[in-house]
């Protein structure tokens, strides 16, 4: 009644150094070698080894996992919420504008309980007409959502079918 | 599966009564259900959630309907029985602090497919009743996203206007599972005893073709295979990898599936304060078997997508989710297993395993001719118990 779980088998993840895994020591490195490239043909070429390094180590520092989620990523994460949370609250201020520049949906602010939770598949659920329920005895439908017979507007007996919550036939004489 | 009908699946959900594990208490019996549950998911085509609410509940309704039926007893026997039925809830309700477990099984299948099939299945399947119907809303009202402060570092939902005794959520989604042993009662049993309402999700995304499962983890095994040929030294994490991945190919060749797995689990909590106490007593509680981390920003107004029928392409959270084999994703309905306050319809059948929660159930519910036969020594209530 046990198992014994395993490490993420689909994540590839060799070593590199220390606790860097390689393919992130070849991502910075490649990374600050390109800044290094272009430095080199602009004005700054004089600086370019020392922001190299610069460069080096602010992308392992960015790429530093925590929860799962690269540094960069938790601070995105928090500076587009934010600037949500600004947008909604002042929905002409300049927090709005550039909310919408960026086409974040400063709406997702406010949840309500009606359309988050609403069953958007109900009708499919509910209007299913191959699913009746068959009974061998009309007595064992008498109050299970099956086959009713009820006394009805002028005297009349008439029959009225019921599938889940769909009524159906409301009104038909049997 | 096609690409047509994929875009084509709809979510068919269906309510599940948890049972008593207790109930299960063997080792053998223990290992049937795991099979049971397994054999199930192996047969996924598409993306499934599984939610577990623990919620504060009571008897109320419950003395209520004695109440109503005491008035209406021809019989003054039968009264006086339904009164001490009354003075019992009473009394067991003066001194509990109950939580209803509910369970919730959605399936993204296509539209050919009915709720009522499905709900046939998983009962079948899993060995207790399962009834097609939406899922109860995780939170009444409107909710706001409020950033981090106020005793809480982390982002976090309130209720708008009148809080009117609706608590503070926040979202914790999964990242990581650690490679240790899992069953039944580890780490969910202790994690669904907290005293405060939560609740949990499974989400299962993707389940794999398993062909291309296959191809998939031999080719990771191909290249840490090349990786460990070329290294000088040491290096025990890659070792673990190759073992991992030729263990899963040895389950999937026995028939598993392998699954994406993300656990989702919401918190409540009356103030800021308390919300930060419980985010840091539920993390550390299950940092043994998987690490959660709190959504940040608006991941956390979507992670609440989770305890609803939206498809998880559609739910902007960053999907941390962790492969596992079918016999392993089977103990994550492990809170099936753990019934607390489940129902109030039928008889009063005695307590929990546990001794905590009384036990309801009704035999006739769905109109089967039911033979019972109540077993107990002299004087232990059995003719007492059936007249009422």
């Amino acid at each position: 009644m046990a198992a014994q779980f395993k490490s993420n088998v689909r994540l590839r993840e060799e070593k590199g150094f220390g606790s860097v895994s390689m393919k992130r020591l070849i991502f910075c490195g490649v990374g600050a070698v390109l800044v290094f490239m272009v430095l080199r043909f602009t004005p700054l070429s004089g600086v370019a080894l020392p922001l190299l390094v610069v460069v080096f180590i602010l992308l392992l520092v960015l790429t530093g996992s925590r929860g799962g989620l690269p540094l960069w990523q938790r601070l995105l994460l928090g500076l587009r919420g934010v600037l949500v949370l600004a947008a909604a609250r002042k929905p002409h201020g300049a927090a709005a504008q550039v909310a919408q520049m960026l086409n974040l949906d400063p709406t997702i602010v406010h949840l309500s309980q009606s359309l988050l939770f609403k069953s958007k598949y109900k009708a499919v659920t509910d209007t299913d007409w191959s699913e009746w329920v068959i009974f061998a005895n009309l007595e064992e439908a008498e109050g299970a959502r099956g086959l009713r017979f009820i006394k009805e507007i002028g005297h009349k007996e008439i029959g009225h079918k019921e599938i889940g919550h769909k009524e159906i036939g409301h009104g038909e004489p049997l | 599966m096609s690409r047509f009908r994929k875009d084509h699946l709809v979510p068919r959900t269906v309510l599940i009564e948890p049972f008593d594990l207790a109930m299960h208490g063997t080792e053998e019996r223990l290992i049937l259900l795991q099979n049971r549950f397994a054999l199930w998911l192996r047969g996924l085509g598409g993306p499934a959630r599984f939610v577990t609410w623990q919620m504060p509940a009571d008897l109320s309704p419950r003395v209520q309907y004695v109440t109503e039926m005491a008035e209406a007893a021809d019989n003054h026997c039968r009264r006086a029985l339904l009164v001490e039925y009354r003075r019992h809830y009473e009394l067991l309700q003066s001194d509990a602090n109950y939580q209803r477990a509910s369970c919730g099984l959605a399936v993204w299948s296509d539209p050919s497919q009915t709720a009522r099939a499905l709900a046939r299945s998983v009962a079948g399947s899993f060995d207790t009743f399962a009834m097609e119907a939406p899922w109860p809303a995780l939170f009444t009202g409107d909710y706001e996203l409020r950033e981090p402060g106020g005793g809480y570092r982390g982002w976090h939902l309130a209720p708008v206007g009148s809080p009117g005794g609706r608590p503070l959520y926040a979202f914790l989604s999964s990242h990581q599972f650690q490679p240790t042993i899992w069953d039944f009662r580890r780490p969910f049993k202790s994690l669904l005893s907290r005293g405060f309402p939560l609740a949990v999700c499974i989400d299962i995304p993707k389940t794999w073709d398993q062909n291309d499962a296959i191809n998939e983890l031999e080719s990771v095994v191909q290249a840490y295979s090349v990786h460990l040929a070329t290294l000088r030294g040491e290096d025990s994490r890659s070792i673990k990898k190759v073992n991992d991945c030729r263990q899963a190919l040895e389950e999937l060749n026995m028939g598993d599936a392998l699954h994406d797995v993300q656990i989702v689990v919401a918190l409540t909590a009356p103030n800021t304060r308390t919300l930060r106490d419980r985010v840091d007593e539920v993390v550390k509680l299950v940092k043994p078997w998987f690490g959660l981390r709190a959504e940040i920003g608006e991941a956390q107004s979507e992670a609440a997508k989770f305890f609803g029928t939206h498809s998880t392409k559609s739910i902007a959270v960053p999907h941390t989710t962790w492969p596992v084999v079918s016999r392993e994703l089977a103990l994550l309905f492990a809170p099936l297993g753990l019934r607390k306050l489940a129902g109030l319809d039928g008889t009063l059948r005695g307590e929990d395993a546990g001794g905590a929660y009384p036990v309801f159930h009704n035999s006739w519910r769905d109109k089967r001719a039911t033979h019972e036969v109540w077993v107990g020594g002299s004087g232990y209530g059995k003719v007492r118990r059936t007249a009422a």
